[in-house]
């Protein structure tokens, strides 16, 4: 907690340590207040309803808006991140960047970076599959960095072998960040995009 | 030959079985797992994890797309299905096969002919295979009557509309057959909306006896032997062994042939179990379904053959033949004890929940199958198989010995299983005199579960 900050209480560097803490301990639940800001992280927690095994993130800011955000991944754990149809070529020793085998590209390759900026909330993939931001290959993408949605509106498209299900915003507000590249296979729950919701 | 990646679309023991027979071999392994599954021990031990959905097993294991998808995307030569979910569901076979995916498991018409159990009855029937005797629909008492002069009593009358263990009637004398035909009749047509019955001989004595089975793609087929798995509660396998004891040699290798010719007959190819039921009292076995899978089981037959069956799998899954396995011998006896995060001392009631404590026995003649591991937890939406324990012996009795003696040394805290159980069955004098029939467990469970608390009715 840095002082002099605009924002009274724990800073983002300090949500990730204590997230760091929380997942190298066996502490299932976790609160901190600090100044103006409430950090709750649990184990069970999720951003609708509570999932055996995802860690959510509680961030209070100062104005009492609550919002949630997502934790980074175990970085000890290998995801499934990356490429559309993956060919069986030889496996590379060291991936390259922007190679689309979805076996081999490694988390750190991951661009743009995870953490949401604050206030932000993260959507995630309802189902395993390759993800679209495109409506059909010709057409403009559902949203782009900027774009204003409404609540429901579709994001984006996941595909599971023929079977289409669309990403819809779960509030109104802007996308502020998008995660994955069209027709990348993502796993149930990845990240897809940060959105700042609209305030009432 | 040999694949280079495949995808398991399993979890639990049989995840970890299959990526341990992959890394024999060199295969990379990626493994579907459900939100629930990331922290298990089949996700540390793959190459690559995929979560493939939620924890409800409709949403993850069992939905095709899903793990079509990550097969496809992974770059994956092949599926392991591994057993239950997708295993024998023949239209994901014929799914795999339309995305040029390899399946580790027999061809989808075997899967389907032997899914219909009426068919395959039928089927086993027309290839000389013999089925447990009895009719077709019999429409009244007096039809039903005749059947029993012609194979006798007791008998069953069953609703062809039924499963599950539901719709099933003994008869044990003529004079209750009208009452309890009738009865049947109309409680068919009420539960099942369809009230054709049918009837077949009652096994009073029964033991279950199977047989595997593993054929090629040249048409060979070859068998390793048959398993006892009568100790079973509510159609569930507490405890099996290899080879079954006291059987004649003339009925066991007649058991093993039938067997053959049936898996020969429709062409089938990878692992299967020939499920039989034998009558004590007869000397006779019954065809009664064939399972188109990789067994739970299976550890007993690799122990007293030598052979690493789901090595097997994905051998002649990717091309290999079957040649060489058909001299296999079995040597000694092997026996499985099933361990489940259950408590037999509150009606079987699961005990989902975070493993504190476990530590696997080991030594000669024991091996463990498991998942878990310390700080493991359970979860609480799929089956409730902990651990298979196995041991082995250069006869039954060894094997029994060494079973006592790794049931005592295993350490299992934070949830409740059926450990003290499964010590009680390997050391009752009717099991180690054995063997014991079907009805066996159900009939001494107050005696074996314990004095302390009742058993569920």
């Amino acid at each position: 907690m840095r002082r002099g900050t605009v924002e009274m209480g724990l800073d983002y560097d300090d949500v990730l340590e204590l997230l760091a803490l929380l997942e190298g301990s066996s502490v299932e639940y976790l609160e901190v207040e600090v100044g103006g800001t409430r950090l709750v992280a649990s184990r069970s927690g999720a951003l609708t309803d509570p999932g055996p095994t995802s860690i959510s993130l509680t961030n209070s800011a100062p104005t009492g808006r609550s919002v949630v955000a997502s934790s980074p991944p175990d970085p000890g754990r290998r995801e499934v991140s990356a490429g559309s149809h993956a060919s069986s070529e030889e496996v590379a020793e060291a991936p390259q960047p922007g190679s689309a085998d979805a076996f081999e590209r490694p988390v750190e390759d991951r661009t743009p970076p995870l953490e949401p900026a604050p206030g932000s909330i993260v959507v995630r993939a309802p189902m395993v599959g390759v993800f679209y931001r495109r409506p059909d290959p010709g057409s403009p993408p559902f949203v782009e960095i900027g774009s204003r949605v409404g609540a429901g509106d579709t994001m984006g498209l996941l595909e599971a072998m023929k079977m289409f299900t669309g990403v819809s915003a779960p509030h109104a507000g802007d996308v502020v960040a998008i995660l994955v590249e069209d027709a990348q296979f993502v796993e149930f729950d990845q990240e897809l995009f940060h959105l700042r919701p609209e305030t009432a | 030959m040999s694949f280079r990646r495949i995808l398991i679309a399993n979890r639990g023991e049989i995840a970890v079985r299959v990526i341990r027979a992959c890394r024999m071999l060199g295969i990379e392994t990626c493994l579907a797992v459900s939100a629930a599954d990331r922290d298990s021990l089949g996700a540390r031990l793959a190459d690559r994890v995929v979560c493939i959905g939620p924890a409800r097993a409709l949403d993850s294991y069992l939905c095709e797309p899903a793990i079509l998808q990550s097969a496809v995307a992974l770059g994956v030569d092949a599926v392991h299905p591994g057993y239950g979910f997708l295993s024998e569901r023949a239209s994901f076979v014929e799914a795999c096969e339309r995305n040029g995916l390899g399946f580790v498991g027999p061809s989808a018409p075997n899967v389907r002919l032997m899914g219909d159990k009426l068919e395959a009855r039928a089927l086993a029937s027309r290839l000389g295979v013999p089925v447990v005797p009895g009719s077709p629909s019999v429409a009244t008492f007096r039809d039903a009557d005749r059947v029993i002069a012609e194979i006798g009593l007791p008998i069953l009358i069953k609703a062809a509309a039924g499963g599950g263990g539901r719709g099933i009637r003994v008869v044990r004398t003529r004079e209750e057959l009208r009452p309890i035909f009738e009865a049947a009749a109309a409680e068919a047509a009420a539960a099942f909306s369809d009230g054709t019955l049918f009837v077949e001989r009652y096994v009073e004595r029964a033991r279950h006896l199977e047989v595997q089975v593993f054929g090629d793609r040249t048409g060979r087929v070859v068998e390793f032997g048959a398993r006892d798995c009568s100790v079973q509660r509510r159609y569930q396998k507490v405890v099996e062994e290899a080879l079954p004891p006291a059987l004649s040699p003339s009925t066991a290798e007649a058991l093993r042939a039938a067997a053959v010719q049936l898996a020969t007959g429709i062409s089938y190819e990878n692992a299967g179990t020939v499920e039989f039921v034998y009558d004590v009292e007869r000397d006779e076995f019954y065809f009664l379904e064939m399972n188109t899978r990789i067994q739970v089981e299976h550890p007993v037959t690799e122990e007293v053959t030598g052979v690493d069956l789901v090595r097997l799998q994905l051998e002649v899954a990717a091309g290999a033949t079957i040649e060489a396995h058909s001299r296999a011998r079995a040597v000694g006896h092997a026996i499985e004890c099933r361990l489940n995060a259950e408590s037999p001392e509150h009606g079987f009631r699961p005990s989902p929940g975070r493993i504190t404590s476990f530590s696997a026995p080991a030594g000669p003649g024991v091996r463990v199958d498991s998942h878990v591991y310390p700080g493991y937890v359970v979860p609480p939406f799929y089956d409730s198989l902990v651990a298979k324990v196995i041991t082995s012996g250069a006869s039954r009795a060894e094997a029994c010995a060494r079973m006592r003696g790794a049931l005592d040394e295993l350490v299992i805290e934070g949830i409740d299983t059926n450990l003290a159980l499964l010590r009680s069955i390997v050391s009752d004098p009717q099991f180690t005199n054995g063997p014991v029939t079907t009805s066996w467990l159900e009939a001494n469970l107050d005696r074996l579960v314990g004095p302390e608390s009742p058993t569920d009715a």
